[in-house]
């Protein structure tokens, strides 16, 4: 079997937001690639970035929002410089976007069917669909994410959560793209329909052989889904890896602390947060972003910002701790709190 | 059509139009001094008769219209003589029935307004959310200032001016009424003109001092739709941009704005009243004008509740539009 | 947005004191409200010291040649009756200015007493308030005033105030009621109310100085749609009788055909005077908007 091939290349991609109080920089030199079929999670707290990225991906931003620099490479098209007719003709064909609330996502006063249809009729010329086609897709691609055909009919008030949320699958996978961007479809629901919708993006996935980016905050749900994760912290990517391997062994400190963070059933343990708050964007301390909140800290750290680099075959981290080390040291016992970096008082901005 | 809908909104009609005519009942005869004994004052002044006693032809008066009854009789029968369509006879050209007398003036304000409205609020509302449109040309922004302008201005000074500027000084337009008056009103060709005609100054009054704020409220309606998720979405279907700006955002936008209207029908029709007095034209306002100057109480009266009875009835219609714009009033989940 | 600190726990001042020190100190103050405070300032203050320049006895009929367009002599021309416009608009003007604020105040009274009152209490009380509110914002307004100002003797300036007031007070009862709804339901008040702070304490200290910016926006609202309707009752002939207004200037030009003798200067100044007055209104008011909705004051 021939290798998958690139679906999607990101390469050292910014994006800042302009502000009157200066530019908050929300993703800071971000680069990964997927191959077609591959599952990739991003995981990170409220302003590590996650959402801003995966939007800028997209190409959604809205001002004060701007992408500085970077390349993004969709397939064999180079995302960054399509001009409009171009970007239109990409996407819901090449990439598609999954977006978090469905409630809010969905046009509240058009029936589901005709938001799924006027996309694909919106395609239909260059796709080469005929018209006439265009009710029995409607209806595939309600019945790929589990949804009857009656419901085409329906507006989204009449749906309910879980429903609403397929819906809104069905309608960006219509024209079966080949990357999926997922951002937090499941945060607005409850965990039984969380696990229906996940489980149908799964099949969705499979059935179009497509790759996926899920982005979320919920490390649990993220893991069962996907082969491989990013971990985000002040919009870098701090670690990469295979899903078995970085929750086995992580290699980064923040990915370490965020793991031991997870309550578990198995042990009864004391529960250990992450002390301190995530760092202003505005500001930045110069160094490593996670050094004033991590327990590894040493000089070096506060002063260079360190690169994302292999740490095994598969996994990357960016930590000073490496090459030197090959896996991390036992956490120390510090009773100190390392000291807190306040964020700045208008960050309204949400990433 | 949800028939609870309906029945719920023809309750609130009513509602509305019982308290509004308590309200006009009981204001009268609440504020001290007498408008009938006043009102003929003026007349015996106007005809020259000073020497009869005002007291007794007064006092004769009341006799007949009851009004020296308890107030709760007067009360009951007022709602009487309402329901029989008699609404009292005019002072200055007694004995002529008041119904009879506006029933004349309505099918005018009637015209002109719901013409103007509708010409102002569609188009308005589609410059207003052009404007808000980041694709739609720049140049459209410079209708903001004059929109902002237009519309803390009242009607009626408009209507001033408008008269002025193309009656006066430069000649095109009649100055004022309704139509030519030594011509029959018939219904051909000619007389249809000669209606539009006269109402074309006062219509655009009308509308010119309305579409501003049309403009404005659909453009604020636009700016808060078109920040919402499901542009974001819609675009990510790759929509043309045409497509995202009528269907996902104008068509919701409209559902605030037609609320607008219903807010504004109050003020509009007031408006439309001063707009009328300002030209002479023959709708209610015209008549309320001259009833106001002879004093003619019942006639005041009459407009008033007409005023109001006919706005309660538009509400009453701007709500049973929402149903047919709004999916989610049409089908319970 | 800053989420107000309540007095009970921290000893700060509230949302409406601390913001507004704010924004007079940031030069975010938005430009249509430092032109609308402008502009209303320049009339009040034309209003307040007007009147001792000129010689009132030029107001009354036939102190001067009538029929007169602007000259050096008379600055605004003459109306027909032999009255000087200027005199006219000089008196004129702070009249309808105190009308707008007779019913502004009455109207901001009585809409912040039911307002407090309809919000905090509910209940039957509520329902109440509600229903007749709704019931007279849905009547038109210069209805009402008709009957009500024709139903009146002799019109004065301060009857013509409260006559305007009758219907003033339901929009900013709404309003108010609206916003202490939102604000009761806020923590803080729930902080203070476990603090043991009683009902009408969590009214005037937690409630009330929240309101501040709705206030004043409501004032000026209520002002402005004052002077609208006055000077629509004026215009048909329902205005005072014993002094001149802008509005009633306006009716004797009509009812002396000033607009079709071209007279432009007998109701062209009251028309200029009541556009900028409504003008400086609206940016104030917008202005005052923006304070109170912060959501605003982002616009890029």
């Amino acid at each position: 079997m021939s290798p998958d091939r690139e679906v999607l290349r990101v390469e050292d991609l910014r994006v800042e937001y302009v502000t009157p109080d200066g530019p908050i920089k929300a993703v800071e030199g971000v680069s990964f690639s997927l191959q077609a079929g591959q599952r990739m999670g991003l995981i990170g707290e409220s302003g590590s970035g996650k959402t801003t990225l995966g939007t800028a991906i997209v190409r959604l931003l809205r001002p004060p929002a701007r992408i500085t620099s970077g390349r993004i490479v969709l397939d064999g098209h180079e995302f960054l410089q399509a001009g409009e007719r171009e970007l239109r003709q990409l996407r819901m064909r090449e990439v598609a976007l999954i977006p978090q609330a469905a409630m809010n996502s969905l046009n509240p006063v058009m029936r589901i069917g005709d938001q799924i249809a006027d996309g694909i009729i919106a395609h239909a010329q260059s796709a080469k669909i005929p018209r006439r086609d265009v009710a029995e897709r409607v209806a595939r691609a309600l019945w790929q994410v589990g949804l009857q055909s009656y419901l085409a009919s329906r507006y989204p008030h009449q749906l309910s959560g879980g429903q609403r949320q397929r819906a809104a699958m069905a309608i960006a996978t219509a024209l079966q793209p080949k990357i999926i961007v997922a951002d937090e479809p499941t945060s607005a629901l409850d965990v039984v329909v969380q696990r229906q919708v996940m489980q149908t993006l799964g099949r969705l996935q499979q059935g179009l052989h497509a790759a996926v980016l899920l982005i979320g905050h919920d490390m649990g749900l993220v893991a069962q889904f996907a082969d491989t994760i990013g971990v985000l912290y002040a919009g870098r990517l701090v670690e990469q890896g295979p899903v078995e391997d970085l929750l086995d062994a992580p290699r980064h400190p923040y990915t370490r602390l965020l793991i031991d963070s997870l309550p578990t059933l198995d042990a009864k343990k004391a529960l250990r947060g992450i002390p301190g708050l995530p760092p202003s964007l505005l500001n930045l301390p110069p160094g490593c972003p996670f050094a004033p909140r991590c327990p590894y800290a040493f000089d070096r750290c506060r002063v260079e910002t360190p690169a994302l680099q292999p740490v095994t075959t598969l996994q990357k981290a960016a930590c000073h701790l490496y090459p030197a080390h090959t896996s991390l040291p036992p956490l120390p016992e510090r009773a100190d709190i390392p000291e807190v970096v306040a964020p700045a008082a208008d960050a309204e901005v949400a990433v | 059509m949800p028939i609870e809908y309906v029945a719920k909104r023809a309750l609130q009609l009513l509602l509305i139009v019982f308290v509004a005519v308590t309200i006009n009942f009981l204001i009268p005869r609440l504020i001290p001094g007498d408008p009938v004994e006043s009102a003929l004052q003026t007349k015996m002044a106007m005809t020259g008769n000073v020497n009869v006693d005002v007291q007794a032809v007064a006092a004769a008066y009341r006799a007949k219209f009851g009004l020296d009854k308890p107030l709760w009789l007067q009360y009951v029968n007022y709602w009487g003589s309402l329901l029989n369509r008699d609404l009292g006879v005019s002072l200055v050209d007694f004995p002529q029935p008041v119904v009879e007398k506006i029933q004349s003036a309505v099918p005018w304000t009637l015209a002109l307004l719901s013409v103007s409205t509708v010409i102002s609020f569609f188009l308005g509302s589609i410059l207003g959310a052009l404007i808000a449109w980041p694709r739609a040309p720049r140049v459209l922004h410079v209708l903001v200032p004059p929109f902002m302008l237009l519309s803390s201005v009242p009607f009626f000074l408009l209507g001033i001016v408008l008269l002025f500027t193309f009656s006066v000084v430069v000649p095109w337009f009649p100055p004022g009424g309704g139509f030519d008056p030594v011509s029959i009103l018939r219904l051909d060709v000619p007389t249809v003109l000669d209606l539009l005609y006269h109402a074309i100054l006062p219509s655009l009054a009308l509308v010119l001092g309305s579409i501003g704020f049309w403009g404005l409220g659909m453009r604020a309606m636009m700016v808060s739709v078109l920040g919402e998720d499901h542009i974001t979405f819609a675009e990510s279907k790759g929509l043309p941009p045409e497509r995202v700006f009528l269907w996902y955002g104008m068509r919701n936008a409209l559902l605030p704005q037609v609320t607008s209207l219903a807010i504004a029908l109050g003020s509009i029709l007031s408006g439309a009243v001063l707009v009328e007095v300002i030209f002479n034209y023959p709708g209610l306002g015209g008549i309320l004008f001259l009833a106001i100057a002879g004093k003619d109480y019942f006639v005041i009266q009459g407009i008033v509740l007409m005023l109001i009875l006919a706005l309660a009835l538009s509400l009453f219609v701007v709500d049973l539009i929402y149903p047919l714009i709004d999916p989610r009033i049409r089908y319970h989940p | 947005m800053s989420v107000a600190t309540p007095t009970a726990v921290t000893g700060r001042r509230p949302f409406g004191t601390a913001a507004l020190r704010g924004i007079l100190r940031s030069p975010r103050m938005s430009g249509s409200l430092v032109a609308g405070i402008a502009m209303v300032a320049l009339v009040v203050m034309l209003s307040l010291f007007g009147p001792r320049f000129v010689n009132a006895r030029l107001a009354a009929v036939g102190s001067v040649r009538p029929s007169q367009p602007p000259s050096a002599q008379y600055l605004l021309g003459t109306d027909s009756q032999g009255r000087d416009m200027l005199t006219i608009m000089v008196l004129g003007t702070p009249q309808t200015l105190r009308i707008g604020l007779i019913a502004g105040v009455v109207g901001l009274a009585v809409g912040l007493v039911l307002g407090l009152t309809s919000g905090f209490f509910g209940g039957a009380v509520d329902a109440v308030i509600r229903v007749l509110a709704d019931s007279l914002l849905t009547v038109p307004s210069l209805a009402i005033m008709v009957v009500i100002a024709a139903s009146v003797g002799h019109m004065t300036v301060e009857l013509m105030g409260l006559t305007v007031a009758a219907l003033a007070w339901m929009h900013p009862t709404r309003t108010i009621r609206s916003q202490v709804l939102s604000i009761r339901e806020r923590s803080y008040v729930s902080v203070a109310r476990a603090n043991g702070e009683s009902e009408p304490g969590i009214l005037f200290r937690e409630i009330m100085p929240n309101l501040v910016p709705y206030i004043a926006a409501s004032f000026v609202g209520a002002v402005s749609g004052a002077i609208l309707a006055a000077v629509g009752l004026e215009a048909i002939g329902l205005g005072p009788n014993d002094v001149h207004t802008l509005g009633t200037t306006i009716y004797w030009a009509e009812r002396f055909s000033a607009v079709l003798r071209g007279q432009w200067w007998w109701w062209g100044p009251p028309i200029v005077a009541i556009s900028f007055i409504f003008v400086g209104l609206f940016l104030l008011s917008a202005g005052l908007d923006r304070i109170a909705n912060p959501k605003l004051r982002q616009r890029t």
